[in-house]
C-alpha cells in the first residue's frame, strides 16, 4: 500500500469565549491605535463600542488568534474614519492624507511591542519624583485636575502646563531609550 | 510653536483650528513626527491605563496610634486564642514588619489597631484582622488561616483565606499557596487555600498572573472578575460564583453563602457540564452573590465599575447577583439561579434593547426603572451615561432553580440599535 500523504488538521474553530477574551486581551492596544486618530478619548470609547459589534458580527471571518489585531484594527479605522468625517461638519480635524498616513504606520505595532513599551513606561515613571508622577498622570485623573494642582502649588495653570511639556518629553526620551537598550 | 508642543496641545484637546492645521501641514511631509505623534498617543494612553489602575486604589485611613507591641504583650499573644507566631529569638530584627489596621469583634486583645511588630509567620483561629506590611500591601486575614511572612513582598499561605490590597508600591506582591504562585499587578484579590487540594484565586479589581507553584509556566493572567481553582493535579477550573458582602474577607469560593441568603447559587450553560466547560476553556469571569447588597452606588457586575443608582425603594437591600458585563456579548447563555426560599426575583433590562422574549413571558413589568451608571475606563471613575433599565418582576414560590435567558434576543435583527455593551441585573426579595 503506498504511503497516504499526511492529511493537514484544519485549525479549531474561534469560539465565543475566544472572542471575548480575545477583545478583552487587545482593547488596550485597540484604544492606542484609536487615539492615533482621534483627537479625545469619548471619541475613542465610541469607537470601540461600536467595533466590537462588528468584529462580533464578522467573528466567524477570522481563521486564527494571531489574525484577531491586524483585523481588529481594520475594522477600528474604519469606524475611526466615519467618526472623523461626521467631526468634519463642525470642528477642524487631519486631512485625509495624514489620517492615512498615521493608520498605516500605527497599524504596524503588535500586542507584544505595545506591551513592551508599557513596561518601559512603567519603569520610566517610577524614575520621576512622586509630585512630577501625579502631574503626569494629572490630564487623565479627571478634569481640572492641572489646575487644581497649579493652585495647590501656588503657580499658574500655564506654567504647569510647560512643565507637564517638559516632562512628557523626559518620559518619552527614557521610553526610547529603554526600548533601544532592549532591542540591542 | 514647536511640533512637540503642537502635538502636546492636540492630545490635551487645547489645539486650535490654527494649531491644527499647521501640525496637519507638518506631519504630512515629516515621517519622524507622525512617528512622534504615535508614540506619543502610546504614550497617552499607557498613561491613561495607569491613572485608572492607581484611581482604581482605594484610600486607607491610617490609624494614628502606632504603638510597639511590647515582650510582655507578645508572650500573652502566643497564649491566647489569636496566636502570633513568632519566633521567639531576634523577633524584633527578623520577620517583616507589620501593622495592625483593623480588627473584627472577638479578636484577642493583643491585635489593637495601630500596635506594630515583626512577625514572620501569623495563625488565627478565631476572628479576622487587616494587617499592613511595610510594602503598603494591606492583608485581610481570617481565621482559621496559617501563613508564612517570607517578606515584605512575599507571602506563604499554609492554608486559609487571604485577602490582598496592593498598593502603588505593592505591584509585584506574591501570594504562594501550596498549588500557585499569584504575582499581583496591581489589584485587590483574594486567596483561598482552605482546601488542601486546591487553590482559588479571585480578582475584585486589577490584574494579577497565576503560576504552578515551583514552575514558571504561567496559567492565567486574570483581570477584574475573574477567578480559578488550581488543584494538587494541577487541573484549572473556573469558579463560577462568588458569595458575600464586598467588606474585607466576606467572600467565599468554597462554600454555600450564609443560611440567610436568598440567593444559594448561580451558574451558567457555559460551565454546566464537561461537555459545556470544554467549549469555554478561556472563560474565567465568575458572578458575585451579594447577601443585601443592592443599594444606591452598589456595583452593578463583578468585571466593570459600573453602578446602580435610583434603586426603587422597594427593592432596597435586596439580595444582588453581579453578572458580568462581557456576557453581554452573549445570546446563546442560560443562566440558573437557585433560590433558598419563597422569594420576588427582578431582573433589570437595558430599555435600549428589545425585551427578550423569556422575560416578557416569565416575568411581569413592574413599571419601575432603576440606572445604570455606565462608567468606561477611559472616563476616570466618571459616569458617561446614565441607562435607564426596567424591573421585571416574578414570584418564585418553590425554592429550586429558576433559569434565565440571554440579555438579548437572537442575532439581533436591527444591529444599529443594539447596545451589547452590558449584562441584566438580578435581584431577590424574601416574600412576606
Amino acid at each position: 500500500m503506498p504511503p497516504s500523504e499526511p492529511s493537514p488538521n484544519p485549525p479549531p474553530a474561534l469560539t465565543q469565549g475566544d472572542f471575548v477574551r480575545l477583545l478583552m486581551r487587545n482593547e488596550p492596544a485597540l484604544r492606542a491605535y484609536s487615539r492615533s486618530l482621534l483627537p479625545d478619548w469619548h471619541l475613542v470609547d465610541e469607537v470601540i463600542q461600536e467595533a466590537s459589534v462588528t468584529l462580533w458580527e464578522k467573528f466567524d471571518q477570522l481563521r486564527d488568534e494571531a489574525g484577531f489585531l491586524p483585523w481588529a484594527k481594520v475594522v477600528v479605522r474604519f469606524k475611526c474614519l466615519s467618526v472623523i468625517d461626521r467631526l468634519r461638519r463642525d470642528r477642524h480635524v487631519f486631512s485625509d492624507g495624514v489620517l492615512e498616513l498615521l493608520a498605516q504606520e500605527a497599524e504596524v505595532f503588535d500586542a507584544e511591542e505595545r506591551e513592551r513599551s508599557m513596561q518601559a513606561l512603567r519603569s520610566c515613571l517610577e524614575g520621576f519624583s512622586p509630585p512630577h508622577q501625579e502631574l503626569l498622570l494629572a490630564p487623565y485623573s479627571g478634569e481640572g485636575r492641572v489646575t487644581m494642582l497649579a493652585e495647590q502649588a501656588g503657580k499658574s495653570a500655564n506654567a504647569l502646563y510647560k512643565l507637564l511639556g517638559r516632562l512628557r518629553e523626559k518620559l518619552a526620551a527614557c521610553i526610547e531609550t529603554r526600548l533601544q537598550k532592549e532591542a540591542l | 510653536m514647536n511640533p512637540n508642543e503642537l502635538i502636546q496641545r492636540y492630545l490635551h484637546g487645547e489645539a486650535t483650528d490654527v494649531e491644527l492645521a499647521e501640525l496637519d501641514r507638518l506631519l504630512a511631509s515629516d515621517r519622524d513626527l507622525r512617528r512622534k505623534l504615535i508614540a506619543e498617543t502610546g504614550i497617552d494612553a499607557g498613561l491613561c491605563e495607569i491613572a485608572r489602575e492607581r484611581a482604581s486604589q482605594p484610600s486607607v485611613v491610617v490609624p494614628r496610634r502606632s504603638v510597639w507591641l511590647s515582650w510582655r504583650s507578645l508572650t500573652a499573644a502566643a497564649a491566647a486564642v489569636v496566636v502570633f507566631g513568632l519566633l521567639a529569638f531576634g523577633w524584633a530584627r527578623r520577620g517583616v514588619e507589620v501593622e495592625v489596621v483593623e480588627t473584627s469583634d472577638g479578636i484577642s486583645g493583643d491585635w489593637v489597631v495601630g500596635h506594630k511588630a515583626r512577625l514572620n509567620h501569623v495563625a488565627l483561629v478565631r476572628g479576622s484582622v487587616q494587617i499592613r506590611l511595610s510594602s503598603g500591601v494591606l492583608l485581610d486575614v481570617s481565621a482559621p488561616i496559617e501563613m508564612n511572612l517570607i517578606d515584605a513582598m512575599h507571602v506563604r499561605v499554609l492554608s486559609g483565606r487571604v485577602t490582598a490590597d496592593v498598593g502603588e508600591h505593592g505591584k509585584g506582591f506574591v501570594i504562594e499557596t501550596p498549588q500557585a504562585r499569584v504575582v499581583d499587578l496591581g489589584t485587590r484579590f483574594g486567596v483561598d487555600a482552605s482546601d488542601v487540594a486546591q487553590t482559588s484565586v479571585l480578582v475584585f479589581q486589577g490584574q494579577v498572573e497565576v503560576y504552578e507553584k515551583g514552575s514558571a509556566q504561567r496559567v492565567a493572567l486574570l483581570n477584574t472578575g475573574e477567578g480559578l481553582r488550581l488543584d494538587n493535579n494541577r487541573r484549572v477550573s473556573r469558579i463560577v460564583s462568588v458569595s458575600g458582602t464586598d467588606g474585607a474577607n466576606g467572600w467565599t469560593a468554597n462554600a454555600p453563602p450564609a443560611s440567610s441568603a436568598l440567593i444559594s447559587a448561580v451558574r451558567d450553560s457555559m460551565t454546566a457540564n464537561d461537555e459545556a466547560a470544554k467549549k469555554w476553556p478561556s472563560l474565567r469571569n465568575f458572578y458575585r452573590i451579594v447577601p443585601g447588597g443592592l443599594l444606591d452606588g452598589a456595583l452593578a457586575f463583578s468585571d466593570v465599575a459600573d453602578e446602580w443608582s435610583d434603586v426603587p425603594a422597594g427593592l432596597v437591600g435586596a439580595d444582588q447577583v453581579r453578572t458580568f458585563a462581557v456576557d453581554g456579548f452573549n445570546w446563546f447563555m442560560k443562566l440558573t439561579i437557585e433560590v433558598s426560599r419563597p422569594v420576588e426575583l427582578f431582573v433589570f433590562v437595558d430599555q435600549r434593547n428589545p425585551v427578550p422574549e423569556w422575560v416578557s413571558t416569565d416575568f411581569t413589568d413592574s413599571g419601575e426603572t432603576i440606572t445604570l451608571n455606565f462608567k468606561p475606563p477611559q472616563w476616570q471613575g466618571r459616569v458617561a451615561k446614565r441607562l435607564p433599565y426596567s424591573v421585571w418582576k416574578r414570584i418564585v414560590r418553590t425554592p429550586g432553580e429558576v433559569t434565565l435567558g440571554a440579555p438579548y434576543p437572537n442575532p439581533p435583527a436591527d444591529k444599529k440599535s443594539f447596545n451589547p455593551n452590558r449584562m441584566f441585573g438580578v435581584a431577590a426579595k424574601a416574600l412576606p
